[in-house]
């Protein structure tokens, strides 16, 4: 049974322009140990989806109807239905996050030591003697400099990759079953993002955490993640171990992100691609599978009409397209899956496939 | 001009307008404030003892605008010896005259003399003076109407708050504009006396100044209260311009060859509005508790001026005349209360960050 | 810190030149002085013949331009002297120091009912946001925030001392004691206690209404920050989250609020003392002004525009205790 699971949720946002569902009939599971990666553009759900988990959704954000299972002895127990103190001690305690800006996450007015330590003492009958010797060990784990004087410095005496490690050590320092991690470098330097996720990957084997890691970044998820979910306005459109995800992608949305990939370490040839149109925005998701605007593989009005369901294409492998495994070269009027319009790649930069990631 | 120039144009004091007009509590003191301003221009209709209309020896004159200015009464009742009284004197002296005359019979700077219209007995005075059929708001202690003084009152309540801001609003934004937008020693400058300006107890220095005038005028009083309330209002500016100096529409313009004062104008200045609006809405608020409290104190305006303020001095004399504080005292909450309130209002439907949060 | 203390001690010398100097024009330009009000006023044929009055003003300085009287008095404070009181031929700084007592009484005693009801009244608001009791709440902290004070002192008065009268409830209308001095000490703070009731709560309410809007807007802003989320991420309950991350960010402003209270928390309130014509400091600017008792406007003067600076300068440095980011430079 996986650690996780996830079932239908729907977390819409009540505005007053009317009902968003930002997230919509999302269903997922992470086992023990294992790391998924949840992919999708700017928009598309993803950070919902982490924040329906802890129910850290800000107001007017809903948790409509699903449910979030968590594994415990003799069963699971329901998240979305758990009371608010049973809650609380899933958060930090079972279930640690981190966030994707270390530079407001952490409150300025306490030092590195008490936030640490707060969240020690929160989960654990300890003295605060014990807890700030918790957090001293926090700190040398994730490998943070000079460890015993960090610890009575404030937040905004650290840099931004020294302050995602602090929140690192903040979410692992209860020794939680899952870390969900929403686009932790984002925010950061390029260097430091690798260094941010070596660590990650690094203290998630050593301590054997399952990690959900959100992204927007598929480079990131092919060195990190044993499973990989799409995610695309709303929904999961496409589901599969890593490897096989890489290899044999099945929605028209995956393939054209990985086609939009630029391949690392080989000087590029030629142009690179990207997606015709824009993401959808959840005021006005179209109808029937809301990819098909932009699908180059789209046949309407079947497309437009009906939901596509997730299911099975190959063993391990689900995808939300009607056409999942019989799709042939393009047919639909957006042209060859293969002629993406795309932009000119002039000296060879590497330009960021999506803008920013966001909530 | 320039596209990437963000200068808020007509749509956004559309949409602020919008926005706005979503306030209940806004909107009803935005009504309440209008209402203000009919009844101090239509006070001499209102309330007075001098025909709004009316048909002497074959002429049409309109008295009650002696109301405004004394210079504005037509001669002739002067000539034709009237003393100020109307109504039996134009029947006496042209029985073919008629007259419209204001809804109440009172006279905000004198008593109403017995039978001076025609069957009705004198104002009461001192103790005898509680609100009636006749007296609305009763009357003071020499018999004069209490409901005609505060009718003819609310001209000054409006006018400090206009004025009073008016002057202090141009000397804070010029004061801000300058050292925000110049730097160096003018921002030191101008930042400095700012400093020592909030450093005068502004009571001290106002009821020094209006101790040193021979014969104040109300009009004394809104230029001390526009001279001394500038200072919030000149860092606001200052910290918009400063700001709103390192922006690209800036650089833009001053690269298009416009000058420093084309800039402030017409570029910054704009922008800065709505943010700077929203103090002066308060001060507004707060010069009419000021004056009127400046009023109260006895060195308000000398009669025959009826500021509210000074309808509640008289009560001190003799507290058990209630009506003396009850209507001057409710007039001076409700006006202060209803500014407050629609300076609120400015202040969510502009700015920007409680907009995105109500998303 | 010492340059940035030396810093701060000069611009508020200059300040205080500044001010004192200005005021000291202003008072002396008054038409009228200390002699011709005072005796004008009391007892038209007790005026003094004319040598007399230029005798007087030799003494006290007033023949000469008013630089040259500037000049003199700030010699005089620069040697600790404040000079005496016109009016009431008795030295400023005693005068000050007998008021200091009753309006700090009253002063204080708001400003401490203010803040213990404001604080958990703000957080209560902002805990209990968008409520219907935090709405109505919020809606009579408006409503008492634009209520005037001196109205407000009007209708307590009518209440209290004129519907009231004669009733156990009555209340004294002016002043801060009826007895004499050799009343015993029980009855006389009794007597005192009574008569501060008006005036303290006129004073309180308007803090109060102030203070909770104040501290209710600060904790709505640190609320949506996103360390208040890293917080009940790791499990912190929603009393600790508002207290411990989100009322501990919210001192920062505060304290700036409570540095600024300074000077009327010594220099009282003009209109409440004057209202209930209580003994204090406010009243005594009030009634030196219309003596056109010079040395009293200039001592008043001076202290309220150090008090205001001291308070700003106790805000910045409580600022620097209360936020780790600034330190003192």
């Amino acid at each position: 049974m996986p650690l996780l699971e996830i079932n239908n949720l729907v977390t819409a946002f009540h505005t007053p322009a009317g009902r968003v569902p930002a997230v919509d009939g999302v269903s997922l599971s992470i086992e023990r140990g294992k790391t998924l990666g949840l992919v999708g553009e700017s928009g598309c759900g993803k950070s919902v989806t982490a924040m329906s988990i802890l129910r850290l959704v800000a107001s007017p954000g809903v948790i409509e109807s699903g449910e979030i299972l968590l594994a415990r002895e003799g069963g699971s127990v329901d998240l979305t239905q758990l009371p608010e103190p049973e809650l609380r001690k899933v958060r930090g305690g079972r279930i640690g996050m981190i966030f994707q800006e270390p530079m407001t996450s952490l409150n300025p007015v306490f030092t590195i030591g008490d936030q640490i330590a707060e969240a020690v003492l929160l989960h654990r009958a300890v003295p605060r003697a014990a807890a700030r010797a918790r957090a001293l060990e926090m700190l040398k784990l994730v490998r943070l400099a000079d460890p015993e004087q960090r610890l009575d410095e404030y937040p905004h005496q650290l840099s931004g990759g020294m302050r995602q490690r602090v929140m690192i050590a903040m979410a692992l320092a209860c020794e939680p079953d899952l870390v969900i991690a929403d686009e932790p470098t984002t925010a950061l330097d390029v260097t430091i993002q690798a260094q941010i996720l070596e660590l990650l990957s690094d203290l998630r084997r050593r301590l054997q955490t399952s990690l959900l890691l959100i992204t927007h970044d598929l480079g990131v998820v092919a060195e990190t993640c044993d499973e990989v979910a799409v995610m695309y306005a709303g929904r999961i459109v496409e589901r599969a171990p890593a490897a096989e995800l890489f290899a044999n992608p099945q929605h028209p949305y995956t393939i054209g992100l990985l086609a939009a990939r630029p391949a690392t370490g080989v000087r590029h040839e030629g142009p690179l691609r990207t997606i015709p149109g824009m993401v959808p925005l959840p005021q006005n998701f179209p109808a029937g599978c809301r990819f098909h605007p932009r699908c180059a593989y789209a046949r309407l009005p079947h497309c437009a009409g009906d939901v596509p369901p997730l299911r099975d294409i190959r063993p391990q492998h689900q995808a939300r397209c009607h056409y999942a495994g019989e799709l042939g070269p393009a047919t639909g009027e957006k042209g060859d899956a293969a002629h993406f319009p795309h932009f000119s790649n002039a000296g060879n930069e590497l330009r960021p496939l999506f803008p920013e990631g966001g909530s | 001009m320039n596209a990437s120039s963000p200068i808020r144009s007509s749509g956004f004091w559309a949409e602020a307008w919008r926005r706005f007009r979503r306030k209940p509590l806004a909107m009803a003191a935005l009504a309440f404030v209008s209402l203000l301003m009919l009844v101090a221009g239509l006070a001499p209709a209102i309330a007075g003892t001098k025909p709004v209309i009316c048909r002497y020896k074959g002429r049409l004159y309109a008295p009650c605008l002696g109301y405004f200015d004394r210079r504005l009464e037509p001669t002739i009742f002067a000539k034709d010896k009237f003393r100020g009284t109307y109504p039996r004197n134009l029947v006496e002296k042209d029985p073919g005259s008629w007259a419209v005359w204001p809804l109440v019979f009172q006279d905000p700077y004198r008593s109403v003399r017995d039978d001076e219209w025609p069957g009705r007995p004198a104002n009461p005075a001192r103790d005898e003076g509680r609100p009636s059929r006749i007296n609305l708001f009763g009357t003071d202690q020499a018999g004069v109407d209490v409901f005609a003084k505060m009718v003819h009152g609310t001209t000054i309540a409006l006018l400090v708050g206009f004025v009073s801001m008016g002057i202090a609003g141009s000397i804070g934004i010029v004061v801000g504009a300058l050292g925000g937008y110049l730097g160096g020693w003018v921002d030191m400058l101008t930042s400095r006396v700012t400093e020592i300006v909030m450093c005068i107890p502004t009571l001290v220095l106002i009821l020094s100044i209006m101790a040193l005038l021979e014969k104040p005028t109300i009009w004394h009083t809104m230029a001390i209260i526009g001279a001394t309330g500038w200072t919030g209002i000149a860092r606001l500016t200052r910290g918009e311009f400063l700001r709103l100096r390192q922006s690209e529409f800036v650089t833009a313009a001053r690269a298009t060859g416009a000058g420093p004062v084309r800039i402030m104008l017409r570029h910054i200045l704009p922008n800065a509005l709505a943010p700077i609006l929203v103090p002066i809405t308060f001060g507004i608020a707060s010069a009419i508790l000021t004056e009127s409290s400046l009023s109260f104190l006895g060195f308000g305006p000398p009669p025959p001026s009826a500021s509210w303020g000074s309808i509640l001095n008289d009560a001190r004399s003799n507290l058990s005349m209630w009506w003396l504080v009850v209507f001057p005292g409710v007039a001076i909450f409700l006006t202060v209360l209803a500014y407050n309130l629609i300076g609120e209002g400015l202040q969510e439907a502009t700015d920007p960050r409680l907009r995105e949060a109500r998303k | 810190m010492t340059t940035y203390l030396i810093r701060r001690l000069l611009f508020g010398v200059v300040t205080l030149l500044v001010i004192t100097c200005f005021v000291y024009g202003l008072a002396r330009n008054m038409p009228g002085t200390p002699l011709t009000v005072q005796l004008g006023e009391t007892d038209p044929s007790r005026k003094f013949n004319p040598e007399d009055l230029e005798r007087m003003k030799r003494i006290y300085g007033l023949d000469k331009p008013w630089p040259v009287g500037y000049a003199q008095w700030l010699g005089n404070v620069v040697q600790g002297d404040l000079g005496r009181s016109i009016s009431r031929k008795q030295p400023v700084a005693t005068l000050i120091a007998e008021r200091i007592g009753p309006t700090f009484l009253v002063s204080g005693t708001a400003l401490v009912l203010a803040w213990l009801a404001a604080i958990p009244l703000g957080l209560y608001a902002s805990a209990r946001s968008g409520t219907v009791d935090e709405r109505a709440t919020s809606l009579v902290l408006y409503v008492l925030y634009s209520f005037p004070t001196f109205v407000a002192a009007l209708f307590l008065q009518i209440i209290f001392a004129v519907w009231l009268r004669g009733t156990n409830w009555e209340l004294p209308l002016f002043g801060m004691t009826d007895l004499p001095a050799d009343a015993p000490l029980l009855v006389r703070i009794t007597d005192i206690a009574r008569h501060a009731i008006l005036p303290v709560t006129c004073q309180t309410y308007v803090s109060l209404a102030y203070d909770s809007r104040f501290i209710k807007a600060n904790m709505e802003e640190a609320v949506r920050q996103d360390y208040i989320r890293t917080a009940r991420a790791k499990g912190a309950g929603p009393w600790r989250v508002l207290f411990r991350h989100a009322f501990r960010n919210t001192l920062i402003p505060l304290v700036t609020l409570l540095g600024l209270s300074l000077p009327g928390l010594i220099g009282g309130s003009v209109i409440i003392e004057q209202i209930f014509t209580w003994p204090g400091m406010g009243r005594l600017f009030f009634e030196s002004i219309r003596e056109r008792d010079y040395p009293t406007i200039m001592g008043l003067t001076l202290m309220f525009s150090m008090l205001t600076l001291a308070g700003q300068l106790l805000a910045d440095l409580l600022y620097c205790v209360v936020d780790p980011r600034v330190s003192v430079e």
